[in-house]
């Protein structure tokens, strides 16, 4: 072999031997080093978005969704001229450059410019091409109807963690836990796709509401309120068999898609979480109780000629002056010396044992935060008077919800129901997690149920304190309320300021409907029967004929028959 | 011997270019394999942006279905059915009457 033939072997000996030798370091000694700074460079940690699940009402209509939408992000150090930056964003964010300039001129590497934008105004933003700015895809709830049953859904936070009503109760259902994956990219940054699309969603809430009977409630006590100038109103309407709420509202109310462009006060869901005193609708309490006992008969006379009774050295009078009275007609015509009589035959502790049996002092159990469970005093804490008073509705505070479960026992026969509004849970893949059942317990008798129906039928007949609640083709049976409220600044009940309710069910016989309307200091006239029992008549009528309904006397019309028409 | 000699000459460099058509397959496929991870990442890009839109429609078409919507549109003369106003005709039989009643 010649001289230069043995150096090129050598050469290339020694070149392989330093190949190898690097390669033995960078595979053998040092691998976890470099594996490390290459999966940096090659592989990206991304978090899968979570989607939140969506809430539909009981036809499956989209009540809340998610829409996709950016989130803008800085880096200040990557900022190459923020001044130049500010005013090219201020122009896009509807923000002063002085305020961008304040935000990004901190130490942090990461700040949030604007959160949650539409994509047609990140696209503008991309194009302005700007150092330093970045985008996150975050998912938006939002919410189709606006202010539709703003107090049932609630609301989420900026994070998409539910903070008011369903989307608060269901918060834990409805999102799930985020997961994150590596994604392969390159020097550039690109994806490299493994062909799997990943997305994590949370389980679907459906609701007992109704969209068009939650619509029609709504309208109405919209205009009722605006019509008698009233502070604050409330409606619900239930299936009185089920508990199922068809409908709830509150007034004043709030845009979902903006809730906090509003005073704390407006988001409240007054109907849960809002006591009021309930005056005469509170009477079926003790009449349910008395004919339950046996203690009376429909026909049983009380002498109401005086006009007023002694309880407990205060005397309490009747609207009117009554001469001698039916027990069905101290109810229709909304007696309180007849009532205060007819607890006074009970006594009290039958009278507390059937309020708590009607579900009073107690929180109806419904899906809803902040529920109240209402101001009861047991019959040691009672006052000489107390029974007289609370058996027209005073010293007692309870919530919309409470008054209308009571009336519920007597329209579905005599028993109590559990309010509830979330019907079906389903998983992502279709599966139920979970489905409501009617929840009962039975308070008073059937036949009491019947009778006392019998009684409330005729609030809203020709005598009654009702008849402007009457809905024409289907008999209703309810009962009105009107109840002072106390000035704060007296402590006495106010001479001026009071709580109109109608309570009720339709149609009597077979009801489809519970519905319970409530407005706070209405100006100009003061009584349920005048005020709210309008706002009943309206919302049942129409509801009535949303639900197909039959009238009552659609089968004394019996059935059209039409001859085919021949077709020429 | 020089028969056999001539054969492993043959093999020899027909060994190197199968090698060598080995290698560069490799290459090849494993470059093709990548350029399809681009494409499909592209593909799935598209998807969600796509998807995205139809989500952004679905709120929209949501929020015009909406009960209020109807009524309010006053110019197309929609309002909520009157019990009294409404009648609903049902077929009997094939070629028979029809039966008109206030039930759906």
């Amino acid at each position: 072999m010649n001289t230069r033939a043995l150096l090129l072997t050598t050469a290339v000996l020694i070149g392989f031997l330093s190949v190898s030798l690097r390669l033995v370091d960078v595979m053998l000694f040092n691998h976890e080093k470099y594996s490390a700074r290459a999966k940096s460079q090659q592989i990206k940690k991304e978090s899968i978005p979570v989607r939140r699940g969506m809430i539909l009402d009981r036809t499956g209509r989209d009540l809340a969704i998610n829409i996709d939408t950016e989130s803008l992000f800085c880096n200040p150090r990557d900022v190459s001229a923020p001044a130049d930056m500010a005013r090219a964003l201020s122009r896009e964010i509807n923000r002063r450059p002085d305020e961008i300039i304040t935000k990004i001129s901190g130490k942090k590497r990461f700040i949030w410019l604007e959160r949650k934008m539409d994509r047609a105004e990140a696209q503008r933003i991309k194009c302005l091409k700007l150092s330093g700015i970045g985008f996150v895809p975050e998912m938006k709830r939002y919410y189709p109807k606006g202010s539709l049953a703003s107090h049932i859904i609630g609301y989420v936070n900026i994070d998409n963690s539910g903070i008011e009503g369903i989307e608060s109760k269901y918060n834990s259902y409805l999102t799930a836990s985020p997961e994150e994956f590596y994604v392969q990219r390159d020097a550039k940054g690109h994806h490299l796709s493994e062909g799997q699309t990943k997305d994590i969603q949370g389980n679907d809430l459906i609701l007992t509401l109704d969209e068009g009977l939650q619509y029609i409630l709504e309208k109405n006590l919209e205009e009722a309120a605006t019509h008698w100038k009233a502070a604050s109103a409330t409606a619900i309407m239930m299936n009185p068999y089920t508990g199922e709420i068809l409908a709830m509202a509150s007034r004043p109310d709030f845009d979902l898609n903006s809730p906090g462009n509003v005073k704390p006060g407006q988001r409240r869901n007054r109907a849960v979480t809002d006591c009021y005193e309930p005056g005469s609708t509170f009477k079926i309490i003790v009449g349910a109780a008395a004919l339950e006992e046996k203690a009376v008969t429909p026909g049983m006379r009380f002498d109401c000629s005086a006009g007023s009774v002694e309880v407990g050295g205060r005397r309490i009078k009747d609207a009117h002056r009554h001469g001698v009275l039916t027990f069905q007609e101290v109810i229709q015509k909304s007696s309180n010396v007849g009532t205060i009589k007819i607890a006074l035959k009970l006594g009290k502790d039958t009278v507390y044992d059937y309020i708590r049996k009607f579900g009073f002092g107690n929180k109806t159990g419904i899906d809803l935060p902040g529920e109240v469970s209402g101001l009861l005093r047991p019959p040691d804490r009672w006052s000489g008077m107390s029974i007289g008073a609370i058996a027209i509705g005073q010293e007692v505070a309870v919530t919309p919800l409470q008054v209308l479960r009571a009336y519920a026992v007597i329209a579905n026969g005599g028993s109590l129901v559990k309010p509830h509004l979330v019907s079906e849970i389903r998983s992502p893949s279709g599966g139920t997690l979970f489905r409501a059942e009617p929840e009962k317990k039975r308070v008073i008798s059937a036949e009491t149920a019947r009778r006392f129906r019998e009684i409330l039928k005729t609030v809203t007949e020709e005598g009654g304190t009702a008849t402007e609640a009457a809905v024409d083709g289907n008999q209703v049976a309810g009962k009105t309320g009107t109840a002072q409220l106390i000035d704060p600044a007296t402590r006495r009940y106010s001479r001026d300021k009071f709580v109109s309710s109608f309570v009720g069910f339709v149609p009597a016989d077979q009801p489809r409907i519970a519905m319970i309307v409530v407005l706070h200091e209405p100006k100009g006239q003061i009584y349920g029967g005048i005020v709210a029992g309008p706002v009943f008549r309206k919302i049942a009528d129409e509801s009535l004929s949303y639900l197909g309904v039959l009238r009552d006397d659609a089968s004394d019309k019996g059935l059209l028959l039409v001859s085919e028409k021949k077709r020429s | 011997m020089r028969k056999r000699n001539r054969s492993v000459s043959f093999l020899k460099p027909f060994f190197v270019v199968t090698m060598l058509f080995l290698v560069f397959s490799l290459v090849w496929l494993r470059s093709g394999v990548v350029s399809l991870e681009y494409s499909i990442s592209r593909l799935e890009e598209k998807k969600a942006e796509l998807l995205r839109d139809r989500k952004l429609l679905g709120a929209q078409k949501s929020h015009l279905l909406s009960v209020d919507k109807f009524e309010t549109a006053s110019a197309n003369g929609f309002v909520f059915p009157d019990r009294m106003k409404v009648v609903y005709v049902k077929r009997v039989e094939d070629g028979g009457t029809y039966k008109a009643s206030f039930r759906p």
